[in-house]
Formats: C-alpha cells, sequence, structure tokens
C-alpha cells in the first residue's frame, strides 16, 4: 500500500501510548493496531481529525506517500 | 421494513422449517426402517396393518395410521423418499432464515447458505425426474414442482449475488476507520 501511516513516530515524539491514544479517540487497540500496521482500506476525515487534534499535529505528520 | 422485524420474522421461519424438516426426516426414516424390516426380515410384530390391499404404517405403540399405501408398490417408495428429500430441504431452507436473524448480515457463512439453497432447488428436480424414472411414477405432477423450484432457484442465485456484494461492501466498511 503506497499510503503509509506513521502513527508510530508521532506517538513516540509525543511520549503517548497507543492504547492512551486509542482511548482519547474512541478506537479499541485492535482497530489503532490495524491503523498503525496499515491494514486498514480507508480512514475517515473525522478520524484524522481527531488524531492530529490528540498528537497535535499536521496530517502530513502521520500520513506519507511512498511508491512500491 | 425495520431489521428487528425481519430479524423476528427470520427467526420464526427458522424455527418452522427446521421443526417440519426434522419431522418429514424422522417419518422417511421410520417407513424406510419399516419397508426394510418387512422385506428382510420375518419380524411380524411390526407396526404394520395390512387390509384391503393396501397397508397402514403404524405410529409406534398406537393404533393411529400414519402413512398409507402398498409397501411393495415403487409409489410408496417414492413417496418416502420425497419426504426424506424434502426433510433435507427444509434444513437447508431453516439455515438461510437463520443467516437473516445473524447480528452480521453479510458474512461468508450466509453466502454459502444462499448457494447451497440455489443448488439445492437447481438439482432437485432432477432428482425427482431420475426417482420418478427409476421407480416408473408419473411425471405430470412433477413438471410444476419442478419449475417453482426453479423459479426459487433463479431467485437465490441473485440473492446470493447480492449478498456476494454485500460481503465486499461490508468488508470495506470494516476496514474503514
Amino acid at each position: 500500500m503506497p499510503i503509509i501511516i506513521n502513527l508510530d513516530v508521532m506517538l513516540a515524539k509525543r511520549k503517548m501510548r497507543s492504547n492512551d491514544l486509542a482511548e482519547k479517540i474512541g478506537f479499541t487497540t485492535a482497530n489503532l493496531s490495524l491503523l498503525k500496521t496499515g491494514k486498514i482500506k480507508a480512514i475517515k476525515l473525522s478520524t484524522i481529525e481527531a488524531i492530529c487534534r490528540e498528537l497535535n499535529c499536521q496530517p502530513g505528520d502521520i500520513l506519507e506517500f511512498r511508491e512500491d | 421494513m425495520k431489521m428487528q422485524t425481519v430479524k423476528a420474522l427470520a427467526r420464526i421461519l427458522e424455527i418452522i422449517s427446521r421443526i417440519i424438516g426434522i419431522f418429514f426426516m424422522i417419518i422417511s426414516g421410520y417407513a424406510i426402517s419399516i419397508i426394510l424390516l418387512e422385506k428382510f426380515t420375518s419380524i411380524h410384530s411390526l407396526p404394520v396393518k395390512n387390509q384391503n390391499g393396501y397397508s397402514e404404517i403404524l405410529i409406534p405403540f398406537t393404533n393411529i395410521p400414519l402413512l398409507l399405501g402398498d409397501l411393495k408398490s415403487n409409489y410408496f417408495l417414492f413417496l418416502v423418499l420425497v419426504f426424506l428429500i424434502y426433510g433435507i430441504y427444509l434444513w437447508i431452507l431453516g439455515k438461510v432464515f437463520k443467516a437473516f436473524k445473524m447480528p452480521k448480515l453479510f458474512t461468508e457463512n450466509s453466502v454459502n447458505c444462499l448457494k447451497v439453497f440455489f443448488l439445492s432447488n437447481l438439482i432437485l428436480p432432477f432428482l425427482f425426474s431420475i426417482m420418478a424414472l427409476l421407480l416408473k411414477e408419473s411425471m405430470d405432477q412433477l413438471f410444476i414442482v419442478s419449475v417453482l423450484h426453479f423459479i426459487l432457484a433463479i431467485f437465490s442465485f441473485f440473492i446470493a449475488a447480492i449478498f456476494k456484494q454485500g460481503l465486499i461492501l461490508q468488508n470495506d466498511q470494516d476496514l474503514t476507520l
């Protein structure tokens, strides 16, 4: 998948655990794991908004395009 | 149309079709065992009453007739096999209704149930025709039954295709966060 989700990098920068982020944005840890590993097919704008709000970052900080 | 109504109706229809299916299979199993026992053993205490050229298979331990006919005739064997086949068919139908009452409608299991139902409706007319040919029974009444099953087969084929598409969309939806 050419779109990479760099959630681990931002979590490390903000010194936040996955479980804490999942709780704050109303996700299960399983769903957040799917997000981190890039196994999802689509992401809602509201989800990106919630993540950016909690991690105090821009969408470009967590989304990256990398050609296969 | 609310899903709760659909699920409630599916639950009722599942129970009804399974009960009737089991009932048919029990009757056919019982009748087949009586036919075999009468043919291959010399047991005289079978629950069978012979009178006026035909036989009555009685409900066990009672004098109430369950099935009527000449035990040695092909027609009776045909009738018993029809009971067995429709017993299995109603069991399959019960599984289709069960698929509609599940929390998730579009699943691999429900698609498979519909495919099996489609195949059973397609195979049944051929099965009856072969049985009628082998047992030398009349094919007249079978024609209408075969047409009805063929129409059901077409409907279930389309519904299975819709469910398959629904499954793809459901999986995409599940992987959308």
